[in-house]
Protein backbone atom coordinates (compact mmCIF):
# COMPACT_ATOMS: atom_id res chain seq x y z
CA UNK A 1 0.00 0.00 0.00
CA UNK A 2 1.53 3.31 -0.84
CA UNK A 3 0.90 6.74 -0.06
CA UNK A 4 2.06 9.74 -0.74
CA UNK A 5 2.69 13.36 1.17
CA UNK A 6 3.44 16.17 -1.45
CA UNK A 7 6.40 14.97 -3.29
CA UNK A 8 7.34 11.80 -0.75
CA UNK A 9 6.06 8.25 -0.99
CA UNK A 10 5.74 6.57 1.93
CA UNK A 11 4.51 2.65 2.72
CA UNK A 12 2.61 2.18 4.46
CA UNK A 13 0.39 5.19 3.19
CA UNK A 14 -0.69 7.49 5.28
CA UNK A 15 -4.15 6.69 7.15
CA UNK A 16 -4.09 3.23 5.70
CA UNK A 17 -5.22 0.28 7.86
CA UNK A 18 -3.39 -2.99 7.86
CA UNK A 19 -4.24 -6.63 8.94
CA UNK A 20 -0.99 -7.80 9.42
CA UNK A 21 2.32 -5.54 10.70
CA UNK A 22 4.46 -4.62 7.92
CA UNK A 23 8.29 -5.76 7.70
CA UNK A 24 9.55 -2.49 7.09
CA UNK A 25 8.44 1.07 5.91
CA UNK A 26 9.85 2.68 2.59
CA UNK A 27 9.91 6.78 2.74
CA UNK A 28 11.08 7.61 -0.89
CA UNK A 29 11.01 10.89 -3.56
CA UNK A 30 10.20 9.32 -6.90
CA UNK A 31 11.44 12.83 -8.95
CA UNK A 32 14.70 13.65 -6.82
CA UNK A 33 17.81 12.08 -4.41
CA UNK A 34 18.08 12.53 -1.02
CA UNK A 35 21.48 14.14 0.59
CA UNK A 36 20.33 13.25 3.60
CA UNK A 37 17.86 11.54 5.15
CA UNK A 38 16.23 10.59 8.91
CA UNK A 39 13.63 8.18 8.81
CA UNK A 40 11.52 7.31 12.88
CA UNK A 41 9.08 4.88 12.65
CA UNK A 42 7.55 4.64 16.30
CA UNK A 43 3.71 3.71 18.06
CA UNK A 44 2.01 6.68 19.05
CA UNK A 45 3.58 6.49 22.35
CA UNK A 46 6.44 7.26 21.27
CA UNK A 47 7.98 3.80 21.37
CA UNK A 48 10.81 3.09 18.24
CA UNK A 49 9.66 -0.11 16.78
CA UNK A 50 12.55 -0.34 14.18
CA UNK A 51 14.10 -3.37 14.48
CA UNK A 52 17.58 -3.30 12.45
CA UNK A 53 19.58 -0.68 10.12
CA UNK A 54 18.21 1.37 8.00
CA UNK A 55 18.95 1.11 4.38
CA UNK A 56 19.48 4.32 1.96
CA UNK A 57 19.47 4.10 -1.38
CA UNK A 58 19.83 6.98 -4.06
CA UNK A 59 15.92 8.23 -3.40
CA UNK A 60 14.57 5.75 -0.93
CA UNK A 61 14.99 5.07 2.98
CA UNK A 62 14.16 1.27 3.84
CA UNK A 63 13.34 0.79 7.54
CA UNK A 64 13.13 -2.68 9.17
CA UNK A 65 10.50 -3.08 11.74
CA UNK A 66 9.43 -5.14 14.09
CA UNK A 67 5.79 -4.55 15.14
CA UNK A 68 4.13 -7.25 17.37
CA UNK A 69 0.54 -5.34 18.60
CA UNK A 70 -2.34 -3.61 16.98
CA UNK A 71 -2.38 -0.12 17.66
CA UNK A 72 -1.58 3.07 15.55
CA UNK A 73 2.20 3.77 14.57
CA UNK A 74 4.38 6.78 13.16
CA UNK A 75 6.33 7.66 10.71
CA UNK A 76 8.65 11.24 11.26
CA UNK A 77 10.99 11.48 8.43
CA UNK A 78 13.91 14.75 7.67
CA UNK A 79 14.65 14.03 4.19
CA UNK A 80 17.05 17.00 2.40
CA UNK A 81 17.57 17.00 -1.07
CA UNK A 82 20.38 17.77 -3.29
CA UNK A 83 19.14 20.63 -4.11
CA UNK A 84 18.87 21.79 -0.47
CA UNK A 85 14.81 21.74 -0.19
CA UNK A 86 13.84 20.19 3.05
CA UNK A 87 10.80 17.40 3.51
CA UNK A 88 9.67 16.31 6.88
CA UNK A 89 6.76 15.29 8.18
CA UNK A 90 4.39 12.53 9.83
CA UNK A 91 2.32 9.96 8.75
CA UNK A 92 0.33 7.02 10.70
CA UNK A 93 -0.50 3.61 9.66
CA UNK A 94 -2.52 1.94 11.84
CA UNK A 95 -1.95 -2.02 12.49
CA UNK A 96 -5.76 -4.42 13.21
CA UNK A 97 -7.15 -0.88 13.86
CA UNK A 98 -7.73 2.41 12.25
CA UNK A 99 -5.22 4.79 12.69
CA UNK A 100 -5.94 7.69 15.13
CA UNK A 101 -4.72 11.36 15.35
CA UNK A 102 -4.26 13.43 12.70
CA UNK A 103 -0.79 13.28 10.48
CA UNK A 104 1.22 16.63 9.70
CA UNK A 105 3.41 17.33 6.53
CA UNK A 106 5.53 19.50 8.61
CA UNK A 107 5.84 18.58 11.80
CA UNK A 108 5.46 20.75 14.93
CA UNK A 109 4.52 18.56 17.92
CA UNK A 110 3.26 20.67 20.53
CA UNK A 111 1.54 18.87 22.60
CA UNK A 112 0.69 21.21 25.30
CA UNK A 113 1.71 18.98 28.27
CA UNK A 114 5.05 18.97 26.70
CA UNK A 115 5.33 22.43 26.56
CA UNK A 116 4.43 23.48 29.94
CA UNK A 117 7.11 20.82 31.32
CA UNK A 118 9.82 22.32 28.85
CA UNK A 119 8.82 25.78 29.80
CA UNK A 120 8.75 24.90 33.39
CA UNK A 121 12.32 23.13 32.63
CA UNK A 122 13.60 26.23 31.08
CA UNK A 123 12.54 28.71 34.11
CA UNK A 124 14.06 25.90 36.46
CA UNK A 125 17.50 26.04 34.53
CA UNK A 126 17.29 29.79 34.43
CA UNK A 127 16.48 29.73 37.99
CA UNK A 128 19.62 27.48 38.90
CA UNK A 129 21.94 29.60 37.20
CA UNK A 130 21.34 33.03 38.36
CA UNK A 131 21.23 30.92 41.91
CA UNK A 132 24.91 29.61 40.65
CA UNK A 133 26.13 32.89 39.52
CA UNK A 134 24.84 35.09 42.41
CA UNK A 135 26.54 32.43 45.12
CA UNK A 136 26.60 35.40 48.18
CA UNK A 137 29.01 35.79 51.15
CA UNK A 138 26.97 34.78 53.61
CA UNK A 139 25.66 37.50 57.00
CA UNK A 140 23.92 36.97 59.93
CA UNK A 141 19.84 36.14 59.61
CA UNK A 142 16.99 38.83 59.41
CA UNK A 143 18.11 41.84 57.72
CA UNK A 144 20.00 40.10 55.59
CA UNK A 145 21.54 41.64 52.33
CA UNK A 146 23.13 38.96 50.17
CA UNK A 147 26.33 40.25 47.54
CA UNK A 148 27.54 38.86 44.97
CA UNK B 1 34.54 16.99 53.24
CA UNK B 2 34.64 21.30 53.18
CA UNK B 3 36.60 22.00 49.79
CA UNK B 4 35.49 18.59 48.17
CA UNK B 5 31.66 19.25 48.66
CA UNK B 6 31.90 22.61 46.88
CA UNK B 7 34.29 21.76 44.35
CA UNK B 8 32.17 17.98 43.08
CA UNK B 9 28.83 19.88 43.32
CA UNK B 10 30.31 21.99 41.02
CA UNK B 11 31.26 19.15 38.65
CA UNK B 12 27.66 17.75 39.27
CA UNK B 13 25.83 21.02 38.50
CA UNK B 14 28.05 21.26 34.81
CA UNK B 15 26.57 17.78 34.22
CA UNK B 16 22.76 18.68 35.19
CA UNK B 17 23.13 21.47 33.17
CA UNK B 18 24.85 19.94 29.83
CA UNK B 19 22.24 17.44 29.92
CA UNK B 20 19.27 20.47 30.29
CA UNK B 21 21.08 22.03 27.68
CA UNK B 22 21.08 19.19 25.62
CA UNK B 23 16.85 18.32 26.20
CA UNK B 24 16.00 22.28 25.58
CA UNK B 25 17.97 22.49 22.10
CA UNK B 26 15.88 19.85 21.12
CA UNK B 27 12.79 21.57 22.05
CA UNK B 28 13.86 24.84 20.19
CA UNK B 29 14.38 22.28 17.23
CA UNK B 30 10.89 20.90 17.82
CA UNK B 31 9.25 23.75 18.46
CA UNK B 32 11.31 26.81 17.03
CA UNK B 33 12.83 25.22 14.35
CA UNK B 34 9.90 23.18 13.52
CA UNK B 35 11.68 19.79 12.91
CA UNK B 36 10.17 16.50 13.67
CA UNK B 37 10.67 15.12 17.10
CA UNK B 38 12.64 11.91 15.36
CA UNK B 39 15.39 15.11 13.41
CA UNK B 40 15.73 16.57 16.64
CA UNK B 41 18.24 15.00 18.35
CA UNK B 42 20.21 18.10 20.47
CA UNK B 43 23.66 18.66 19.86
CA UNK B 44 25.58 16.18 20.38
CA UNK B 45 22.73 13.68 18.81
CA UNK B 46 23.24 15.96 15.86
CA UNK B 47 26.79 14.32 15.42
CA UNK B 48 26.41 10.74 17.44
CA UNK B 49 22.38 9.91 16.80
CA UNK B 50 22.76 6.49 18.13
CA UNK B 51 23.43 8.68 21.40
CA UNK B 52 19.54 9.22 21.79
CA UNK B 53 18.22 6.00 21.51
CA UNK B 54 21.40 4.26 23.63
CA UNK B 55 19.83 3.03 27.04
CA UNK B 56 23.27 2.64 27.83
CA UNK B 57 23.44 6.42 27.85
CA UNK B 58 19.92 6.69 29.66
CA UNK B 59 20.58 4.53 32.41
CA UNK B 60 24.34 5.93 32.99
CA UNK B 61 23.05 9.56 33.22
CA UNK B 62 20.14 8.36 35.60
CA UNK B 63 22.81 6.59 37.58
CA UNK B 64 25.14 9.23 37.49
CA UNK B 65 21.93 11.81 39.35
CA UNK B 66 21.23 9.18 41.35
CA UNK B 67 25.45 9.27 42.91
CA UNK B 68 25.38 12.57 42.79
CA UNK B 69 22.67 13.62 44.61
CA UNK B 70 23.33 10.76 47.27
CA UNK B 71 26.89 11.48 47.67
CA UNK B 72 26.26 14.98 47.86
CA UNK B 73 23.45 15.32 50.20
CA UNK B 74 26.08 15.29 53.51
CA UNK B 75 26.85 18.64 52.79
CA UNK B 76 23.14 19.71 52.62
CA UNK B 77 21.99 21.43 56.22
CA UNK B 78 19.05 22.70 57.37
CA UNK B 79 16.38 23.66 55.38
CA UNK B 80 18.09 22.59 52.32
CA UNK B 81 18.54 18.86 53.21
CA UNK B 82 14.78 18.33 52.69
CA UNK B 83 14.63 19.76 49.21
CA UNK B 84 17.78 17.62 48.43
CA UNK B 85 16.35 14.66 49.59
CA UNK B 86 13.23 15.21 47.65
CA UNK B 87 15.16 15.43 44.57
CA UNK B 88 17.21 12.47 45.45
CA UNK B 89 13.73 10.13 46.40
CA UNK B 90 12.45 11.03 43.61
CA UNK B 91 15.41 10.01 41.45
CA UNK B 92 15.57 6.55 43.05
CA UNK B 93 12.44 6.00 41.40
CA UNK B 94 12.96 7.28 38.13
CA UNK B 95 16.69 5.05 38.60
CA UNK B 96 14.24 2.31 39.25
CA UNK B 97 12.27 3.15 35.86
CA UNK B 98 15.77 3.69 33.65
CA UNK B 99 17.01 0.04 35.22
CA UNK B 100 13.88 -1.73 33.87
CA UNK B 101 14.11 0.28 30.57
CA UNK B 102 18.03 -1.18 30.45
CA UNK B 103 17.39 -4.97 31.40
CA UNK B 104 14.61 -5.26 28.99
CA UNK B 105 16.97 -3.59 26.25
CA UNK B 106 19.96 -5.69 27.09
CA UNK B 107 18.30 -9.10 27.63
CA UNK B 108 15.82 -8.53 24.69
CA UNK B 109 13.42 -9.79 27.38
CA UNK B 110 10.46 -7.50 27.32
CA UNK B 111 8.29 -6.98 30.47
CA UNK B 112 4.30 -5.93 30.53
CA UNK B 113 3.53 -8.36 27.49
CA UNK B 114 4.73 -4.89 25.68
CA UNK B 115 7.00 -5.40 22.26
CA UNK B 116 9.93 -2.64 23.39
CA UNK B 117 11.08 -1.69 26.52
CA UNK B 118 8.43 -0.57 28.66
CA UNK B 119 8.75 0.89 32.34
CA UNK B 120 6.00 0.64 35.02
CA UNK B 121 4.76 4.10 34.77
CA UNK B 122 5.53 4.48 30.89
CA UNK B 123 1.90 1.89 31.14
CA UNK B 124 0.08 5.09 31.81
CA UNK B 125 2.12 8.39 30.70
CA UNK B 126 4.22 8.11 27.26
CA UNK B 127 7.88 7.81 27.70
CA UNK B 128 9.03 10.97 26.65
CA UNK B 129 6.44 12.93 28.59
CA UNK B 130 7.47 10.71 31.49
CA UNK B 131 10.75 11.29 31.12
CA UNK B 132 10.70 14.91 31.12
CA UNK B 133 8.39 15.19 33.89
CA UNK B 134 10.61 13.07 35.96
CA UNK B 135 13.97 15.38 34.97
CA UNK B 136 11.59 18.36 36.21
CA UNK B 137 10.56 16.99 39.22
CA UNK B 138 14.16 15.83 40.26
CA UNK B 139 15.23 18.98 38.89
CA UNK B 140 12.91 21.66 40.54
CA UNK B 141 13.79 20.61 44.73
CA UNK B 142 17.19 20.90 43.92
CA UNK B 143 17.06 24.11 42.65
CA UNK B 144 15.06 25.06 45.83
CA UNK B 145 17.92 23.24 48.07
CA UNK B 146 20.91 24.70 45.93
CA UNK B 147 19.07 28.28 46.51
CA UNK B 148 18.75 27.22 50.48
CA UNK B 149 22.30 25.80 50.52
CA UNK B 150 24.01 29.14 49.36
CA UNK B 151 22.36 31.29 51.16
CA UNK B 152 22.37 29.40 55.14
CA UNK B 153 20.83 31.49 58.13
CA UNK B 154 23.74 32.30 60.40
CA UNK B 155 22.67 28.64 62.56
CA UNK B 156 22.91 26.96 59.41
CA UNK B 157 26.30 28.23 58.34
CA UNK B 158 27.25 27.24 61.47
CA UNK B 159 26.22 23.50 61.25
CA UNK B 160 28.11 23.54 57.45
CA UNK B 161 30.26 20.95 57.03
CA UNK B 162 31.40 22.31 53.40
CA UNK B 163 32.79 25.42 51.84
CA UNK B 164 30.15 26.14 49.37
CA UNK B 165 29.45 29.52 51.20
CA UNK B 166 32.32 31.26 52.60
CA UNK B 167 32.17 32.19 56.27
CA UNK B 168 30.98 35.49 57.30
CA UNK B 169 33.66 37.93 58.99
CA UNK B 170 32.98 38.06 62.75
Amino acid sequence: MRGSTGAVTVQPADGSTLVEPPAQVRVSIPDGRFREAHVSVASDAGVPVTSGPTLTQENTVTVPVSITSPGTYLVAYHLVRTDGHVLAGVTRFGVGIAPSGHSMGHAHPGDPINLALTGVALASVIAMLYVLSLRPSARPRRRIRWRR
Amino acid sequence: MTVKHRTWLNVFMVIVLAHWAEHLAQAFQIYVLGRPAPASRGVLGQFFPWLVTSEWLHYGYALVMLIGLFALRRGFIGRSRGWWTAALVIQFWHHVEHLLLFVQAQTGTMFFGKAVPTSVAQLIVPRVELHLLYNTIVFVPMVVAMYLHLRPTVEELDRAVCSCVAAPAR
